[in-house]
């Protein structure tokens, strides 16, 4: 029952986002033929304009008609066609993109969380000691720097003045992506000082949800009880202090998880890191309506995916949602 | 009856350090629990109950320390333990039934995950299916369905929680058990099951009990002995439970049990104890209960009274014996 009804709710969900989606652009002023024939200084012919006005769906059909159309071509994969980097189709665009900045940020995501909340646990276990002394203000200090900024300083440092990393760009500019180990070592290189402006600003804020929900936990009497079982000390803190201290932070992991897909378009920019962040700022700055359309499409419906996910696993970690319904 | 003393406490203090000094939530309090006894300790809510029980398991939170005296639980000063072999002598020598049972159960893993941990963390040679074995006959003996072995809490009744804490208690049979209000959030007919099955099981296995409650009928009817606090002081120690209208007792007592309505008598005249409790960082002078004392005398605000034995219990009064025994009949 609770399946099905999560998956319901997922599935309206997916429409109703196909369908804001679909009708964003259609409320804004233009069309991406103004911006190109702007673009073009009036040099397409009547013909061409035609041929274009095709191919990017502009006509006088009904809305509803268009939207059919639509809903038909998303479901032939069909995004459309890229204007800035015509004529490549948004569906391509999309599929360089996004594997770099799924593996760059959804990596460093998932490793701040790691890193976080077991920096947090033990802190909380270990409230006021000197651990907790020195982890708390230094990993807080370090989630208040903003991640472009650390980002800039790490550019300047360690791959302008120093060089001990690349510059720019996720391989070597001219290499072709291969499974080959000298091009994954090159796109390890490329990736570090990226991953380590996220990965050092990201820590802080899983450290501290993870120790403020530790701190309330270890209050709970199923602590105090576990304690007084005599159970180790390891056993208190991990199966029944923590195990019961994550379970909030789950659901904002997979949230921030979903966000990886959107990409990091301040540090994919200072890098310029050929990710779906990097791509959207270029689809921005263009107009590239098709392409910022696809962008969104696919950022709204992975964001829905990881939270029905998250609903499915959530009821494995915590057995309480299933009964009362709650949960994510 | 004194056979092996169980639990003795000497001379025991606790504080909390709050942020206007330290406040006292038990003051020198002594007494001791011998083999197969069960020991009732009542007061109001505030009065030190639960802290001295934590202060006995060494479960005491933030900010509470014992300031004072020692305890000794099967002639092993609990507070002279380092390390494993507290881990190893809490529930191997004494358990705990916890207050509000209710949320002592890990929400996230199954009770019999639960049961089994807590074998195993004191038998190292045990594998998992004798603990999984143990922990059935542990359900059959608390009269819960083995099968609800693969239940979380929460899909529990509170009745059947309690059980299974109360299962939990005597798993590695110890012989000095806690029971800090164990049946309070419960309804009266749970309540009642609950206690059979605490005194069945108390005959099958012999261990002792400290019994917690406020409630002075129910710690009357199943204790051997009853102790009353009142502001951290344990102010009356009775021999026996039973013969509560021939004794004399301490003023408070005598308040504690005007308190309870009687369903066998036409006089439905229930007295309360005036005012409330004084709280642990403002403690009156002299004797701790003078301002709501009917029977106050003036060298009660100055000067602490010291225990007396009257008629066989310990009182902490300054009243002579002959002025409680006239007071103890004149109500009646």
């Amino acid at each position: 029952m609770y399946y099905v009804k999560k998956l319901a709710n997922f599935i309206v969900l997916v429409w109703v986002a196909i369908t804001l989606n679909f009708l964003m652009p259609h409320l804004m002023p233009g069309n991406p033929m103004e911006a190109l024939v702007a673009k073009s200084k009036g040099l397409i012919s009547p013909t061409a304009m035609k041929a274009l006005e095709l191919q990017f769906g502009i006509n006088n059909k009904p809305l509803w008609q268009k939207y059919f159309d639509y809903l038909n071509q998303l479901i032939h994969g069909n995004l459309g066609v890229s204007i800035a980097n015509y004529p490549v189709s948004v569906k391509t665009i999309i599929a360089e993109s996004l594997p770099w900045t799924l593996v760059l940020v959804g990596v460093t995501t998932i490793l701040a969380f790691m890193i976080g909340t077991l920096i947090g646990m033990v802190s909380a276990w270990r409230r006021n000691k000197l651990f907790d002394s020195i982890m708390g203000p230094l990993w807080m200090f370090l989630g208040s720097v903003p991640p472009f900024w650390l980002a800039l300083l790490l550019l300047y440092y360690f791959a302008v003045q120093w060089g001990w990393f690349p510059q720019i760009h996720a391989y070597n500019v001219g290499d072709s992506p291969s499974w080959t180990f000298k091009f994954i070592g090159d796109a390890i290189d490329h990736a570090v000082l990226p991953a380590l402006s996220l990965l050092i600003t990201g820590i802080g804020s899983w450290m501290l949800a993870m120790r403020n929900n530790m701190i309330q936990v270890v209050k709970d009497d199923y602590v105090s009880f576990a304690t007084a079982r005599g159970l180790p000390t390891r056993k208190v803190m991990m199966t029944y202090a923590a195990r019961n201290a994550i379970l909030p932070n789950v659901t904002q992991f997979a949230i921030t998880l979903g966000w990886a897909v959107g990409g990091q378009i301040l540090i994919e920019q200072i890098f310029s890191y050929p990710g779906i962040g990097y791509q959207l700022a270029q689809a921005v700055t263009s107009q590239d309506y098709p392409l910022m359309q696809g962008i969104f499409l696919i950022i709204s419906v992975v964001m829905l995916a990881a939270n029905f996910i998250v609903d499915m696993l959530y009821v494995r970690l915590d057995p309480r949602a299933r009964a009362e319904g709650v949960g994510v | 009856m004194n056979g092996k003393p169980v639990l003795e406490v000497e001379n025991l203090s606790v504080c909390y350090a709050t942020r206007r000094g330290l406040a006292t939530a038990v003051d020198r309090v002594s007494f001791t629990i011998y083999e197969n006894e069960v020991v009732g300790l009542v007061g109001e809510s505030g009065c030190g109950k639960s802290t001295m029980a934590n202060a006995i398991m060494r479960l005491l939170g933030d900010g509470a320390y014992v300031t004072g005296g020692s305890i000794r639980v099967m002639g092993q000063d609990v507070y002279r333990l380092k390390g494993d072999a507290l881990r190893q002598f809490r529930w191997t020598q004494m358990a705990m039934v916890f207050q509000g049972a209710m949320n002592v159960l890990n929400p996230v893993k199954t009770v019999e995950s639960q049961i089994v941990d807590t074998l195993l963390a004191h038998r190292p040679g045990m594998s998992k299916q004798q603990a999984r074995a143990r922990a059935e006959e542990l359900f059959r003996l608390v009269r819960i369905d083995p099968k609800r072995l693969q239940s979380f809490p929460h899909e529990l009744s509170g009745g059947m929680r309690q059980r299974v804490v109360i299962a939990i208690a005597v798993a590695l049979e110890p012989k000095f058990i806690i029971m800090d209000e164990p049946t309070t959030a419960l309804d009266v007919i749970v309540q009642k099951s609950i206690l059979e099955q605490i005194m069945e099981l108390r005959d099958r296995l012999g261990f002792s009990i400290l019994f917690i409650s406020h409630d002075f009928n129910l710690v009357q009817e199943i204790s051997n002995r009853v102790g009353v606090m009142y502001a951290g002081r344990l102010v009356e120690m009775s021999k026996s439970a039973s013969d509560l209208a021939l004794t004399p007792r301490h003023p408070y007592t005598q308040g504690l049990i005007r308190a309870i309505p009687k369903l066998t008598s036409d006089d439905e005249d229930i007295q309360g104890i005036p005012g409330s409790p004084p709280s642990a960082s403002n403690r009156p002078s002299g004797c701790a209960f003078h301002p709501r004392c009917p029977y106050a005398k003036p060298i009660c605000r100055t000067v602490e009274p010291g225990m007396t034995t009257v008629a066989g219990n310990l009182i902490e009064c300054h009243l002579s014996e002959d002025e409680l025994r006239s007071m103890t009949y004149a109500e009646r």
